[in-house]
């Protein structure tokens, strides 16, 4: 065997082998990151399943045994009327209304966490009731369009999309000081847009999907995109401090039911 | 270049090279495993790296007594497969792995014993031994595709321990199985060359424990 091809074996054969090992470590970190993907999502979709399967349950206790609590002290109360002085009956008025309210606020909160209103009416007819509420307080000037023709879709695409508008108005109400909200369904064939807007103190987003807003940092965001991410949703943000906050999921149409509203 | 002079030098590079190699892993391991939170398997990596490098100054130091250290070496072989074992037991941190472990070394063992030639024991006891460390270390892969852990590969060190066991007892494998067959058939310096390869693997299989300890520096896990 001559000097060079010995060179060439052991050369040749070293060179192969870091190959091999660069191409195998390589395909494990790949594979690695494919299948922890799979499982963070499979693990995000268990938890949503188990977020909507108790706010469905603190719903229902709030609708049936809160609710019905109040509805009998109101009956107490006017049972009583009759009885008492005409200045006690002026604070047993004052009583009943201030029930009535807690009654009104328990039943909005009941309705807006439960999913039945999705499975009912679906996604377009509960933004409208939400934003319908929301328009009551009279603090912000409410523009609704749906561009399109609207599709129901499948329930659990609904109900997701429903969470991440009430995340979304959650926030506006809490944080953003704004006056006007807008929102606004694009629906065509091939694609569904929600977009949510408002003219607020916006904020400053940082890479992690955190929000800095007045020296405090807050996540909703993260769960929101979280959220478009289980119905293979593209979720925008656009942001900046004192010109509001745009934000737009967008999903493939593949699962509508495919009828019109 | 005579080709016996080349075959002596590229062998003794690729020796001295592991010699390095090992020297670096062990002042790192001394360094890192002692954290508090490095797990109780990586804890005892320095004493195996401290016997690893031992027997290299061994090897490199007395290189003309080899033959007559291989029952010592055979036995060494042993002791290597068993912390092997260990280790990739506490990775998999399960019972049935120990059992495994006991049982799958226990051919290598027979092997070394019924062996008349010293040579024959240690090519069984590192066939037997290679064939089941790799098995284990395949195991290993598969429960990281079926459950994969938070921590990514790239920065567990036990990735990169059990890929350089992987690919060291991959390529030691083949390697000592035919090398005794290039011998018979009078192809000594392609055994060599095969060898030397076998060397290289060694070091490369040592940069990636390397790799491991280097993870360990900023390790959660």
């Amino acid at each position: 065997m001559s000097e060079k091809l010995y060179m060439l074996i052991t050369f040749t054969g070293v060179v192969f082998l870091i190959l091999c090992l660069t191409v195998f470590v390589y395909t494990m970190i790949i594979l690695y990151r494919r299948r922890q993907a799979e499982f963070e999502k499979e693990e995000l979709r268990i938890r949503m399943e188990v977020q909507e399967r108790t706010a469905e349950q603190i719903s229902q206790e709030l609708h049936d045994n809160v609710g019905h609590e109040i509805t009998l002290a109101r009956l107490q109360l006017k049972t009583l009327e009759p009885l008492l002085d005409q200045q006690a009956a002026v604070i047993a008025g004052q009583i009943a209304v201030s029930l009535t309210k807690t009654f009104d606020s328990i039943r909005d909160l009941s309705k807006s966490l439960s999913e039945g209103v999705i499975n009912t009416d679906g996604l377009n007819v509960a933004i409208r009731n939400q934003l319908d509420r929301l328009k009551t307080s009279r603090k912000y000037e409410i523009r609704y369009d749906v561009y399109g023709t609207y599709h129901y879709m499948d329930e659990k695409t609904e109900i997701i999309l429903y969470r991440i508008f009430q995340e979304a108005i959650n926030n506006i109400v809490r944080h953003a000081q704004a006056r006007v909200i807008t929102v606004i369904l694009e629906c065509s064939p091939r694609s569904f847009a929600l977009n949510i807007a408002d003219d607020g103190d916006g904020f400053i987003l940082t890479p992690k999907d955190t929000v800095q807003h007045s020296g405090k940092m807050f996540g909703g965001l993260a769960t929101m995109r979280e959220r478009a991410s289980l119905i293979k949703g593209e979720f925008e943000i656009e942001t900046q401090t004192g010109k509001g906050t745009k934000i737009k999921v967008t999903i493939p149409l593949s699962n509508t039911v495919g009828y019109d509203n | 270049m005579d080709i016996t002079m080349l075959a002596q030098r590229l062998l003794s590079t690729s020796e001295l090279l592991a010699l390095l190699a090992i020297v670096v892993v062990l002042v790192l391991s001394l360094i890192y495993c002692r954290k508090r939170n490095v797990p109780p398997y990586m804890r005892r990596l320095p004493f195996y790296f401290f016997a690893s490098s031992l027997s290299e100054v061994v090897a490199e130091s007395f290189p003309g007594v080899a033959i007559y250290i291989f029952w010592g070496f055979a036995v060494f072989e042993n002791i290597y497969f068993f912390y092997f074992f260990r280790f990739l037991n506490g990775v998999f941190g399960q019972l049935p792995m120990r059992a495994y472990a006991v049982v799958s070394i226990l051919p290598s063992f027979i092997v070394f014993m019924a062996s008349r030639q010293p040579t024959d024991s240690v090519i069984g006891a590192v066939i037997f031994g290679s064939f089941t460390i790799v098995t284990l270390c395949i195991m290993y892969f598969r429960t990281l595709m079926v459950y994969p852990p938070t921590l990514a590969p790239e920065r567990d060190p036990a990735f990169w321990m059990v890929t350089g066991i992987t690919f060291y007892f991959l390529i030691r494998l083949p390697v000592f199985w035919f090398t005794p067959y290039f011998y018979t058939v009078r192809r000594q310096l392609l055994g060599d060359a095969v060898y030397s390869i076998q060397k290289f693997a060694l070091v490369i299989s040592y940069i990636l424990f390397i790799k491991a300890m280097t993870c360990l520096k900023n390790c959660t896990c």
